[in-house]
């Protein structure tokens, strides 16, 4: 039995700088939704609320535009500073973010254990959840980013594409935006806000987890770490 | 974890589900809201204007008509099967002009002299009771510019005794309005006559009627100027009129950018009549047609308008290959939407929907699964009687 004091020890999950990237992630995706879907909804009174609150129509486009283009730069933010980190691509392709043959394996035992045969695999640093997440945020800001500019510019769009392809990114970017919102809403806030096992989780503001975390939601890493220190690209 | 009780380990272990219940019930009160929104407008664009003649009568289904038709007088024009139908509409009734008639005084001195004769036309049809066509005629442009009854109703508005002598036409007919207006706007009812809207449709009933005279726009007695807001064919309320015919076109502007400004309120955004003129209106293969290919270009930059739209510096010859009003598949340019033989515009939406419920559906069931699932109370029911073993076992081994 390990004391209640090592317990309590806190081990660094996310650094400063992906901190902040979460944050602007969160910030101009909310921004996103409260100017977007009143253009899909024109003629219901939460639109003409939203719309009335941000100032009006030329407010509600200039503020989707630009967020969009933030939230894509945050993309390429993001690549660029995991290529740094990385120095080269076999290195990158390592990270414990990458899709390999142990989730699927984690996977079958976690559906396993659900219906009570044997126990929930010994989780490592991301679990399927959290990856699924993850390369759906990369999916979203490629698709929103690609149909949201041929939106953005749909006079310059026809210089390479033909007319009917620009209303096609046009329902693309609506249904995107919907299942990001739903996921969002339903998922996300379920895993990081109302998990039963360990609510309202304040990782993501102060990138801490204590020991005790460690052990309940990423055992294996923990086991890692005792072995050959924490990685320092956090 | 540990396992908390009390009320902060009840939060603890069912806020999910509120929240859950919360986000759900949100949701389906958005759809409820923009089903309804959606119906209002299928409604307003699909109106039921059939009244019978029972939905106005005043008395338990009977009108003063069907038991004084032997009445002296009652088979002048103004009581006739024609007064009903143009009235009936208004709520008037025959106490509107005889109210002795109907305070039970059934007694035989009713007469001629009875009859309201020293009127004008206006006298009735501005009554501040009724939203009547005098009052809508007190408001409009019309009046203002000296237009009065009987330039499009004849008669002779200075008899004071028979106003509805002469020329007298009453409700014209369908036919006869593009005439009448055409009187005084001559060069308006003389572009009409090029457009396609000046033909004939066949009705629900099969009869050949005119297909849009001048009054299906512009209204009728409360006729306003186009830059007036309260008028019907006013930029910003065009959808909504050339939607009561064009419905489908209606909702595919409505999706459409242009189309969500002009609910807001735009300043400069494009209507129906800044991109299909007004009243030369022409279909879009006519190549006299500003929508046509070969004119679009200049359309789409603002046209013979003041407006600045999309600017010549654009390539907007571009536009002219696609369909701007799109309703699932696209005629001309369809094959743009085709990829291995699949309809693009149609499986994409689909493929979200099916994700979506998919997703949602899965991931709601993980969260039951995981906090109520098979394996969670196996695996406590397991727990607990292993727990009630070992302490047996330990009592045992004290004893």
């Amino acid at each position: 039995m390990e004391s209640e004091e090592n317990d309590q020890k806190e081990y660094l999950r996310w650094g400063k700088n992906t901190r902040i990237q979460h944050i602007v992630l969160l910030g101009t995706f909310v921004a996103q939704i409260v100017t977007g879907f009143p253009l899909s909804f024109p003629e219901t009174w939460w639109a003409k609320l939203l719309v009335e609150l941000m100032g009006g129509w030329w407010w509600r486009t200039q503020i989707h535009h630009w967020s969009g283009l933030l939230m894509v730069l945050l993309g390429v933010y993001h690549v660029f500073n995991l290529l740094i980190n990385h120095k080269n691509i076999k290195s990158l392709m390592k990270h414990k973010m990458m899709i390999s043959k142990r989730d699927v394996r984690e996977l079958i035992q976690y559906f396993k254990a659900l219906f009570g045969f044997g126990e929930m695999p010994s989780w490592d640093r991301y679990i399927w959840k959290e990856k699924l997440e993850y390369w759906g945020v990369v999916w979203g800001i490629l698709v929103m980013g690609i149909t949201g500019f041929i939106l953005w510019f749909p006079f310059q769009a026809l210089e390479f594409i033909p007319f009917g392809w620009v209303n096609l990114a046009g329902v693309m970017h609506f249904y995107e935006a919907f299942v990001a919102t739903l996921v969002v809403i339903i998922s996300h806030f379920y895993n990081v806000h109302f998990l039963p096992d360990d609510p309202m989780q304040m990782t993501w503001l102060t990138g801490k987890m204590t020991r005790k975390q460690m052990k309940h939601h990423h055992p294996d890493e923990l086991k890692d770490i005792d072995m050959f220190g924490e990685d320092p690209r956090r | 974890m540990a396992t908390r009780s009390g009320i902060k380990g009840f939060i603890r272990n069912y806020a999910w589900i509120l929240y859950l219940v919360c986000v759900i019930s949100l949701l389906l009160y958005i759809y409820i809201d923009i089903q309804n929104v959606n119906k209002d407008m299928l409604e307003y664009h699909e109106p039921d204007l059939e009244f019978t003649y029972e939905d106005v009568t005043p008395v338990a289904g009977l009108s003063c008509l069907e038991c004084h038709s032997d009445i002296e007088g009652a088979d002048i024009t103004i009581h006739s099967d024609e007064w009903w139908p143009s009235h009936m509409d208004y709520e008037m009734y025959c106490s509107d002009c005889h109210p002795d008639k109907m305070a039970a005084t059934f007694n035989d001195d009713w007469n001629v002299s009875h009859i309201p004769v020293d009127i004008t036309c206006a006298d009735c049809h501005a009554g501040i009771n009724y939203t009547m066509a005098g009052n809508d005629w007190f408001s409009s442009t019309h009046k203002e510019a000296g237009t009065t009854c009987a330039d499009c109703h004849g008669g002779d508005p200075n008899n004071d005794v028979d106003a509805m002598s002469g020329n007298f036409i009453g409700l014209p007919e369908r036919e006869d309005i593009l005439k009448i207006c055409g009187g005084c706007h001559a060069n308006e009812s003389a572009e009409f006559k090029t457009s396609i809207h000046n033909g004939y449709i066949l009705n629900e009933d099969g009869e050949t009627i005119v297909a849009n005279t001048c009054t299906d726009c512009h209204g009728i007695h409360h006729i306003e100027k186009h830059n007036n807001p309260e008028s019907p064919v006013y930029t910003l309320n065009s959808p909504d009129t050339c939607g009561n015919c064009h419905s489908s076109k209606f909702y595919s502007f409505q999706d459409s950018y242009h189309g969500a400004y002009v609910v807001f309120g735009g300043e400069i955004v494009a209507s129906c009549p800044d991109c299909h003129g007004v009243h030369g209106i022409k279909p879009v293969s006519d190549p006299d047609s500003i929508v046509h290919s070969s004119n679009i270009a200049d359309t789409c930059s603002g046209g013979s308008s003041s407006k600045e739209c999309h600017g010549n510096e654009l390539d907007l010859e571009l536009v002219a290959q696609g369909h701007v009003h799109y309703e699932g598949s696209m005629g001309e340019r369809e094959e743009v939407y085709y990829i291995f033989g699949l309809n693009l515009i149609e499986l994409i939406p689909m493929i979200y929907k099916l994700a979506i419920l998919g997703m949602m559906g899965g991931l709601i069931g993980l969260m039951f699964l995981e906090n109520y699932g098979w394996g969670k109370i196996v695996g406590r029911t397991v727990n607990k009687w292993k727990a009630k073993k070992e302490e047996s076992e330990t009592e045992e081994g004290g004893e």
